[in-house]
Protein backbone atom coordinates (compact mmCIF):
# COMPACT_ATOMS: atom_id res chain seq x y z
CA UNK A 1 0.00 0.00 0.00
CA UNK A 2 2.86 2.68 0.74
CA UNK A 3 4.68 1.61 -2.36
CA UNK A 4 1.48 2.37 -4.41
CA UNK A 5 0.91 5.60 -2.79
CA UNK A 6 5.00 6.48 -3.54
CA UNK A 7 4.24 5.70 -7.03
CA UNK A 8 0.97 7.34 -7.41
CA UNK A 9 2.61 10.27 -6.19
CA UNK A 10 5.63 9.92 -7.80
CA UNK A 11 3.81 9.97 -11.28
CA UNK A 12 1.63 12.77 -10.13
CA UNK A 13 4.65 14.73 -9.86
CA UNK A 14 6.85 13.57 -12.83
CA UNK A 15 3.95 13.99 -15.03
CA UNK A 16 3.94 17.38 -15.17
CA UNK A 17 6.94 18.00 -15.54
CA UNK A 18 7.31 15.79 -18.84
CA UNK A 19 4.73 17.65 -20.23
CA UNK A 20 6.36 20.89 -19.45
CA UNK A 21 9.88 22.41 -20.90
CA UNK A 22 11.41 25.88 -20.97
CA UNK A 23 11.41 26.23 -24.58
CA UNK A 24 7.59 26.11 -24.85
CA UNK A 25 5.72 27.24 -21.67
CA UNK A 26 5.75 30.95 -20.66
CA UNK A 27 6.27 33.36 -18.87
CA UNK A 28 8.46 34.88 -21.66
CA UNK A 29 10.11 38.01 -22.57
CA UNK A 30 12.93 39.27 -25.03
CA UNK A 31 12.61 42.91 -23.62
CA UNK A 32 13.85 44.20 -20.82
CA UNK A 33 11.50 46.46 -20.02
CA UNK A 34 9.11 44.03 -19.76
CA UNK A 35 10.57 41.57 -17.80
CA UNK A 36 8.90 38.60 -16.64
CA UNK A 37 10.32 35.08 -15.15
CA UNK A 38 11.35 33.80 -18.78
CA UNK A 39 13.98 36.42 -20.30
CA UNK A 40 15.64 35.56 -23.55
CA UNK A 41 18.63 35.01 -22.22
CA UNK A 42 17.64 32.78 -19.75
CA UNK A 43 16.04 30.52 -22.14
CA UNK A 44 19.60 30.28 -23.46
CA UNK A 45 21.06 29.10 -20.65
CA UNK A 46 17.64 27.07 -19.11
CA UNK A 47 18.58 23.15 -19.08
CA UNK A 48 17.57 21.15 -21.89
CA UNK A 49 14.78 18.63 -21.88
CA UNK A 50 16.54 15.23 -20.61
CA UNK A 51 14.78 13.55 -23.21
CA UNK A 52 16.31 15.53 -25.95
CA UNK A 53 19.74 14.77 -25.24
CA UNK A 54 21.83 12.19 -27.11
CA UNK A 55 22.17 8.76 -25.23
CA UNK A 56 26.18 8.40 -24.29
CA UNK A 57 27.52 5.18 -26.22
CA UNK A 58 29.31 2.59 -23.50
CA UNK A 59 32.69 3.44 -24.74
CA UNK A 60 31.79 7.22 -23.54
CA UNK A 61 30.23 6.19 -19.95
CA UNK A 62 33.90 5.99 -18.74
CA UNK A 63 34.77 9.78 -19.44
CA UNK A 64 31.42 10.68 -18.05
CA UNK A 65 31.88 9.24 -15.45
CA UNK A 66 35.28 10.87 -14.74
CA UNK A 67 33.84 14.35 -15.95
CA UNK A 68 30.87 14.12 -13.35
CA UNK A 69 34.14 12.84 -10.63
CA UNK A 70 35.62 16.82 -11.98
CA UNK A 71 31.79 18.46 -11.46
CA UNK A 72 31.10 17.10 -8.11
CA UNK A 73 34.81 16.59 -6.58
CA UNK A 74 37.20 19.06 -8.08
CA UNK A 75 34.78 21.33 -9.53
CA UNK A 76 33.57 23.07 -6.35
CA UNK A 77 37.05 23.58 -5.12
CA UNK A 78 38.59 25.54 -8.37
CA UNK A 79 35.28 26.61 -9.70
CA UNK A 80 34.46 30.48 -11.41
CA UNK A 81 37.67 30.33 -12.85
CA UNK A 82 35.79 29.79 -16.38
CA UNK A 83 34.37 32.76 -18.29
CA UNK A 84 32.56 30.50 -20.77
CA UNK A 85 28.92 29.56 -20.85
CA UNK A 86 28.60 26.17 -20.67
CA UNK A 87 31.76 25.57 -18.79
CA UNK A 88 34.97 23.66 -20.11
CA UNK A 89 33.34 20.72 -17.84
CA UNK A 90 29.90 20.78 -18.91
CA UNK A 91 31.30 21.03 -22.72
CA UNK A 92 32.93 18.20 -22.77
CA UNK A 93 29.93 16.24 -21.14
CA UNK A 94 28.04 17.64 -24.11
CA UNK A 95 29.94 17.16 -27.29
CA UNK A 96 30.85 14.01 -25.72
CA UNK A 97 27.56 12.88 -25.70
CA UNK A 98 27.07 14.14 -28.72
CA UNK A 99 29.79 12.78 -30.85
CA UNK A 100 31.29 10.41 -29.20
CA UNK A 101 34.15 10.31 -26.71
CA UNK A 102 36.91 10.58 -29.99
CA UNK A 103 35.46 13.65 -31.58
CA UNK A 104 34.33 14.86 -27.53
CA UNK A 105 37.79 14.70 -26.38
CA UNK A 106 39.24 16.54 -29.25
CA UNK A 107 36.96 19.19 -29.33
CA UNK A 108 37.39 19.56 -25.68
CA UNK A 109 41.36 20.33 -26.41
CA UNK A 110 39.87 22.73 -29.01
CA UNK A 111 37.60 24.51 -26.11
CA UNK A 112 40.28 25.18 -23.83
CA UNK A 113 42.95 26.48 -26.47
CA UNK A 114 40.39 28.59 -28.11
CA UNK A 115 39.59 30.68 -25.03
CA UNK A 116 41.49 33.95 -25.08
CA UNK A 117 40.55 35.20 -28.54
CA UNK A 118 37.02 33.46 -28.06
CA UNK A 119 36.59 35.87 -25.16
CA UNK A 120 37.24 38.92 -28.41
CA UNK A 121 33.83 37.31 -30.43
CA UNK A 122 31.24 35.07 -28.18
CA UNK A 123 28.81 37.05 -27.21
CA UNK A 124 28.28 38.09 -23.21
CA UNK A 125 25.48 36.59 -21.44
CA UNK A 126 24.14 36.65 -17.94
CA UNK A 127 24.13 32.96 -16.59
CA UNK A 128 22.85 33.34 -12.40
CA UNK A 129 24.73 36.54 -11.30
CA UNK A 130 27.64 36.77 -13.77
CA UNK A 131 28.11 37.37 -16.94
CA UNK A 132 30.35 34.56 -19.63
CA UNK A 133 31.21 34.51 -22.98
CA UNK A 134 28.63 32.42 -24.61
CA UNK A 135 30.60 29.24 -26.64
CA UNK A 136 27.83 26.14 -26.84
CA UNK A 137 28.73 23.28 -28.87
CA UNK A 138 26.75 23.96 -31.71
CA UNK A 139 28.98 27.51 -32.07
CA UNK A 140 31.73 24.43 -32.63
CA UNK A 141 30.52 21.85 -34.86
CA UNK A 142 28.54 24.08 -37.01
CA UNK A 143 30.42 23.52 -40.43
CA UNK A 144 29.93 19.01 -39.57
CA UNK A 145 26.10 19.84 -41.20
CA UNK A 146 26.23 23.05 -43.23
CA UNK A 147 28.72 21.88 -46.34
CA UNK B 1 -30.42 46.84 14.14
CA UNK B 2 -32.02 44.96 12.13
CA UNK B 3 -33.10 47.81 9.55
CA UNK B 4 -29.20 48.83 9.70
CA UNK B 5 -28.49 45.11 8.34
CA UNK B 6 -31.34 45.89 5.51
CA UNK B 7 -29.69 48.66 4.64
CA UNK B 8 -26.58 47.36 4.17
CA UNK B 9 -27.55 44.58 2.31
CA UNK B 10 -29.25 47.01 0.28
CA UNK B 11 -26.19 49.01 -0.26
CA UNK B 12 -24.07 46.33 -1.19
CA UNK B 13 -26.32 44.86 -3.94
CA UNK B 14 -26.46 48.04 -5.22
CA UNK B 15 -23.17 48.36 -5.08
CA UNK B 16 -22.32 45.39 -6.94
CA UNK B 17 -24.42 45.99 -9.55
CA UNK B 18 -23.02 49.31 -10.40
CA UNK B 19 -20.00 47.48 -10.65
CA UNK B 20 -21.44 44.47 -12.94
CA UNK B 21 -22.95 46.92 -15.46
CA UNK B 22 -19.56 48.32 -16.64
CA UNK B 23 -18.73 46.72 -19.88
CA UNK B 24 -15.01 47.05 -21.70
CA UNK B 25 -15.46 47.60 -25.43
CA UNK B 26 -13.76 45.35 -28.46
CA UNK B 27 -11.94 48.77 -29.30
CA UNK B 28 -10.66 49.21 -25.71
CA UNK B 29 -9.49 46.05 -25.05
CA UNK B 30 -7.44 45.74 -28.45
CA UNK B 31 -5.95 49.13 -27.69
CA UNK B 32 -4.68 47.88 -24.47
CA UNK B 33 -3.11 44.97 -26.02
CA UNK B 34 -1.64 46.62 -29.17
CA UNK B 35 -0.04 49.51 -26.21
CA UNK B 36 1.28 46.30 -24.27
CA UNK B 37 2.41 45.31 -28.07
CA UNK B 38 4.54 48.45 -28.32
CA UNK B 39 6.17 48.19 -25.19
CA UNK B 40 7.46 44.76 -25.94
CA UNK B 41 5.56 42.93 -23.63
CA UNK B 42 4.49 40.28 -25.95
CA UNK B 43 3.65 37.43 -23.68
CA UNK B 44 0.86 40.19 -21.66
CA UNK B 45 -0.23 40.84 -25.20
CA UNK B 46 -1.15 37.75 -26.01
CA UNK B 47 -3.75 37.36 -22.98
CA UNK B 48 -5.10 40.56 -23.80
CA UNK B 49 -6.13 39.64 -27.59
CA UNK B 50 -6.75 36.43 -26.54
CA UNK B 51 -9.57 38.04 -24.01
CA UNK B 52 -10.88 39.76 -27.17
CA UNK B 53 -11.43 36.90 -29.16
CA UNK B 54 -12.82 34.95 -25.62
CA UNK B 55 -15.23 37.68 -25.21
CA UNK B 56 -16.32 38.84 -28.53
CA UNK B 57 -15.71 35.83 -31.21
CA UNK B 58 -17.74 36.81 -33.66
CA UNK B 59 -16.59 40.60 -33.63
CA UNK B 60 -14.40 41.32 -36.91
CA UNK B 61 -11.34 42.51 -34.38
CA UNK B 62 -11.12 39.18 -33.26
CA UNK B 63 -9.54 37.84 -36.46
CA UNK B 64 -7.64 41.05 -35.83
CA UNK B 65 -6.55 39.66 -32.51
CA UNK B 66 -5.95 36.26 -34.01
CA UNK B 67 -3.27 37.79 -36.28
CA UNK B 68 -1.55 40.37 -33.62
CA UNK B 69 -1.06 36.78 -31.56
CA UNK B 70 0.79 35.38 -34.17
CA UNK B 71 2.53 38.38 -34.40
CA UNK B 72 3.82 38.63 -30.81
CA UNK B 73 5.17 35.29 -31.18
CA UNK B 74 6.95 36.17 -34.08
CA UNK B 75 8.33 39.10 -32.24
CA UNK B 76 8.62 37.40 -29.24
CA UNK B 77 10.46 34.88 -30.57
CA UNK B 78 8.39 31.93 -30.52
CA UNK B 79 8.51 30.90 -33.81
CA UNK B 80 7.67 27.72 -34.11
CA UNK B 81 4.09 28.95 -32.72
CA UNK B 82 3.79 31.86 -34.66
CA UNK B 83 4.22 29.55 -37.76
CA UNK B 84 1.21 27.40 -36.38
CA UNK B 85 -0.63 30.87 -36.06
CA UNK B 86 0.01 32.61 -39.24
CA UNK B 87 -0.45 29.10 -40.94
CA UNK B 88 -4.07 28.19 -39.41
CA UNK B 89 -5.42 32.06 -40.56
CA UNK B 90 -4.08 31.51 -43.91
CA UNK B 91 -5.65 28.60 -44.67
CA UNK B 92 -8.43 29.24 -42.85
CA UNK B 93 -9.02 32.42 -44.63
CA UNK B 94 -7.23 32.98 -47.71
CA UNK B 95 -9.28 35.17 -49.60
CA UNK B 96 -9.41 37.47 -47.25
CA UNK B 97 -6.55 40.53 -46.28
CA UNK B 98 -5.86 39.21 -42.96
CA UNK B 99 -5.06 36.02 -44.21
CA UNK B 100 -3.20 36.74 -47.31
CA UNK B 101 -1.18 38.80 -44.64
CA UNK B 102 -0.81 35.35 -42.35
CA UNK B 103 0.71 33.93 -45.26
CA UNK B 104 2.63 36.42 -45.68
CA UNK B 105 4.04 36.33 -42.58
CA UNK B 106 4.21 33.02 -42.18
CA UNK B 107 7.35 33.44 -45.22
CA UNK B 108 8.48 35.97 -42.63
CA UNK B 109 8.22 33.28 -39.59
CA UNK B 110 10.45 30.60 -41.44
CA UNK B 111 12.84 33.07 -42.78
CA UNK B 112 13.25 34.24 -39.42
CA UNK B 113 13.40 30.58 -38.50
CA UNK B 114 16.83 30.45 -41.00
CA UNK B 115 14.99 27.91 -42.97
CA UNK B 116 15.50 30.02 -46.00
CA UNK B 117 14.36 27.65 -49.14
CA UNK B 118 11.34 27.12 -47.16
CA UNK B 119 10.75 30.90 -46.44
CA UNK B 120 11.68 31.29 -50.59
CA UNK B 121 9.11 29.09 -51.44
CA UNK B 122 5.85 30.57 -49.25
CA UNK B 123 6.97 33.74 -50.85
CA UNK B 124 7.13 32.54 -54.43
CA UNK B 125 3.84 31.03 -53.55
CA UNK B 126 2.28 33.90 -52.55
CA UNK B 127 3.38 35.72 -55.72
CA UNK B 128 1.69 33.39 -57.93
CA UNK B 129 -1.41 33.01 -54.86
CA UNK B 130 -1.58 36.73 -55.03
CA UNK B 131 -0.32 38.38 -58.53
CA UNK B 132 -1.99 41.82 -57.53
CA UNK B 133 -1.03 42.58 -54.19
CA UNK B 134 0.69 45.50 -52.75
CA UNK B 135 3.07 43.05 -51.28
CA UNK B 136 4.98 41.38 -53.99
CA UNK B 137 7.44 43.34 -54.34
CA UNK B 138 8.14 42.53 -50.70
CA UNK B 139 8.05 38.98 -51.45
CA UNK B 140 10.61 39.11 -54.14
CA UNK B 141 12.86 41.00 -52.13
CA UNK B 142 12.35 38.37 -49.30
CA UNK B 143 12.96 35.48 -51.94
CA UNK B 144 16.09 37.47 -52.73
CA UNK B 145 17.42 37.55 -49.45
CA UNK B 146 16.54 34.13 -49.01
CA UNK B 147 18.75 32.87 -51.69
CA UNK B 148 21.71 35.19 -50.47
CA UNK B 149 21.44 34.15 -47.08
CA UNK B 150 22.06 30.65 -48.71
CA UNK B 151 24.97 32.11 -50.77
CA UNK B 152 22.81 31.86 -54.00
CA UNK B 153 24.28 35.54 -54.77
CA UNK B 154 23.28 35.02 -58.48
CA UNK B 155 19.88 34.03 -57.84
CA UNK B 156 19.60 36.67 -55.48
CA UNK B 157 20.62 39.35 -57.56
CA UNK B 158 18.27 37.82 -60.13
CA UNK B 159 15.45 38.23 -57.91
CA UNK B 160 16.32 41.51 -56.90
CA UNK B 161 16.64 42.79 -60.45
CA UNK B 162 12.59 41.47 -61.09
CA UNK B 163 11.13 44.33 -59.66
CA UNK B 164 9.64 47.03 -61.93
CA UNK B 165 10.96 50.39 -62.10
CA UNK B 166 7.59 52.21 -61.19
CA UNK B 167 8.04 49.83 -57.74
CA UNK B 168 8.63 52.13 -54.12
CA UNK B 169 10.81 49.28 -53.60
CA UNK B 170 12.87 49.49 -56.69
CA UNK B 171 15.97 52.26 -55.24
CA UNK B 172 16.92 49.38 -52.54
CA UNK B 173 16.02 46.60 -54.36
CA UNK B 174 18.60 47.87 -57.18
CA UNK B 175 21.27 48.15 -54.22
CA UNK B 176 20.93 44.63 -53.02
CA UNK B 177 21.53 43.54 -56.82
CA UNK B 178 24.70 45.63 -56.24
CA UNK B 179 25.40 44.28 -53.44
CA UNK B 180 24.71 40.21 -54.18
CA UNK B 181 27.43 40.76 -57.18
CA UNK B 182 30.09 41.55 -54.04
CA UNK B 183 29.33 38.09 -52.35
CA UNK B 184 32.38 36.61 -54.22
CA UNK B 185 34.46 38.94 -52.95
CA UNK B 186 34.00 38.44 -49.15
CA UNK B 187 37.20 37.28 -47.26
CA UNK B 188 37.52 33.68 -46.31
CA UNK B 189 39.85 31.87 -44.75
CA UNK B 190 40.34 27.83 -45.99
CA UNK B 191 40.02 25.74 -43.32
CA UNK B 192 42.17 22.72 -45.22
CA UNK B 193 44.85 25.21 -45.53
CA UNK B 194 45.00 26.02 -41.73
CA UNK B 195 44.52 23.03 -40.77
CA UNK B 196 47.29 21.67 -42.74
CA UNK B 197 49.27 24.58 -41.42
CA UNK B 198 48.69 23.18 -37.79
CA UNK B 199 49.05 19.97 -38.73
CA UNK B 200 53.03 21.10 -39.72
CA UNK B 201 53.80 23.17 -36.99
CA UNK B 202 51.36 23.29 -34.13
CA UNK B 203 49.43 27.29 -33.85
CA UNK B 204 50.85 28.13 -37.51
CA UNK B 205 47.31 27.87 -38.88
CA UNK B 206 45.75 30.03 -35.97
CA UNK B 207 48.24 32.26 -36.88
CA UNK B 208 47.28 31.96 -40.39
CA UNK B 209 43.14 32.60 -39.42
CA UNK B 210 44.10 35.42 -37.44
CA UNK B 211 44.20 34.22 -33.76
CA UNK B 212 47.31 34.40 -32.33
CA UNK B 213 46.13 34.06 -28.95
CA UNK B 214 45.15 30.68 -29.77
CA UNK B 215 48.46 29.85 -31.85
CA UNK B 216 50.44 30.57 -28.58
CA UNK B 217 48.47 28.77 -26.64
CA UNK B 218 48.17 25.69 -29.15
CA UNK B 219 52.17 26.13 -29.98
CA UNK B 220 53.09 26.00 -26.08
CA UNK B 221 50.97 23.15 -25.21
CA UNK B 222 52.02 21.26 -27.85
CA UNK B 223 55.63 22.11 -27.48
CA UNK B 224 55.58 21.23 -23.89
CA UNK B 225 53.92 17.53 -24.17
CA UNK B 226 56.42 16.60 -26.92
CA UNK B 227 59.38 17.53 -25.19
CA UNK B 228 58.25 15.90 -22.18
CA UNK B 229 57.59 12.52 -24.06
CA UNK B 230 60.68 12.73 -25.72
CA UNK B 231 61.91 13.30 -22.60
CA UNK B 232 60.36 10.12 -20.89
CA UNK B 233 61.01 7.67 -23.40
CA UNK B 234 64.85 9.15 -23.83
CA UNK B 235 64.86 8.17 -20.46
CA UNK B 236 63.08 4.84 -20.53
CA UNK B 237 59.95 6.22 -18.57
CA UNK B 238 57.79 4.14 -20.87
CA UNK B 239 54.54 4.33 -18.90
CA UNK B 240 54.97 7.76 -18.33
CA UNK B 241 55.81 8.72 -21.98
CA UNK B 242 52.64 6.51 -22.87
CA UNK B 243 50.88 8.41 -20.80
CA UNK B 244 52.34 12.08 -21.99
CA UNK B 245 51.75 10.52 -25.52
CA UNK B 246 48.09 10.34 -24.70
CA UNK B 247 47.81 13.37 -23.39
CA UNK B 248 49.61 15.23 -26.71
CA UNK B 249 47.86 13.00 -29.41
CA UNK B 250 44.73 14.82 -27.26
CA UNK B 251 46.30 18.23 -27.33
CA UNK B 252 47.60 18.03 -31.22
CA UNK B 253 44.59 16.77 -32.66
CA UNK B 254 42.68 19.78 -31.10
CA UNK B 255 45.01 21.76 -32.02
CA UNK B 256 43.90 20.86 -35.80
CA UNK B 257 40.54 20.87 -35.12
CA UNK B 258 40.92 24.19 -33.69
CA UNK B 259 42.50 25.56 -36.84
CA UNK B 260 39.87 24.58 -39.09
CA UNK B 261 37.22 25.07 -36.57
CA UNK B 262 38.87 28.52 -36.77
CA UNK B 263 38.89 29.04 -40.27
CA UNK B 264 35.29 28.01 -40.82
CA UNK B 265 34.13 30.45 -37.94
CA UNK B 266 35.75 33.69 -39.33
CA UNK B 267 34.00 32.57 -42.85
CA UNK B 268 30.48 32.78 -41.20
CA UNK B 269 31.62 35.68 -39.24
CA UNK B 270 32.54 37.46 -42.27
CA UNK B 271 29.70 36.79 -44.56
CA UNK B 272 27.63 37.47 -41.70
CA UNK B 273 28.77 40.78 -41.46
CA UNK B 274 28.57 41.79 -45.15
CA UNK B 275 25.00 40.42 -45.20
CA UNK B 276 24.04 42.73 -41.44
CA UNK B 277 25.79 45.29 -43.31
CA UNK B 278 23.93 44.65 -46.55
CA UNK B 279 20.45 44.59 -44.66
CA UNK B 280 20.86 47.56 -42.30
CA UNK B 281 22.13 49.47 -45.53
CA UNK B 282 18.75 48.22 -47.61
CA UNK B 283 16.10 47.92 -45.05
CA UNK B 284 12.79 46.67 -45.57
CA UNK B 285 10.68 45.50 -42.49
CA UNK B 286 7.16 44.92 -42.05
CA UNK B 287 5.35 47.44 -39.44
CA UNK B 288 2.18 48.48 -37.86
CA UNK B 289 1.02 52.10 -39.22
CA UNK B 290 -0.60 52.99 -35.86
CA UNK B 291 -4.32 52.39 -36.68
CA UNK B 292 -4.85 48.71 -36.84
CA UNK B 293 -3.07 47.95 -40.32
CA UNK B 294 0.45 47.02 -40.86
CA UNK B 295 2.69 48.42 -43.88
CA UNK B 296 5.89 47.82 -46.01
CA UNK B 297 8.39 49.87 -44.96
CA UNK B 298 12.31 50.42 -46.43
CA UNK B 299 15.20 52.55 -44.99
CA UNK B 300 17.89 53.49 -46.97
CA UNK B 301 21.16 54.67 -45.20
CA UNK B 302 24.01 56.56 -46.89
Amino acid sequence: MPIMFFLLVFLFLTAPAKAVSAETWGPWSVSDNAPVLMMKADRRTAPTDPASRPVPSVAATPFLWLLSFYQHVVGPVVSGRCNMHPTCSRYSVESIRKHGPVIGIVMTADRMMHELDEQDLAPLIKVGNRYRYSDPVENNDFWWYSQ
Amino acid sequence: MRNRFVLLLFLMLFCGRAVVAEEIPAQKMISFADSLFEKGDYYRAITEYERVIFFYPDHPLALTARFRIAHCYLKGDRLDQAIDRFRALSMELPQEEVGRRAYFMLGEAYYQKREYSRAADIFETYIETYPGDERIDAARIKIGWSHLRQGQWRQAAEEFQKLPPDSPLHAPAEGLAEGSEKYPGIPTKSPALAGGLSAVLPGAGQLYINRPGDAVVSFLLNGAFIWATVEAFHHDNNVTGGILLFFESGWYLGNIYNAVNGANKYNRRTEQQFLDGLQDKYRVSYLYDGHGGSMVAFTMRF
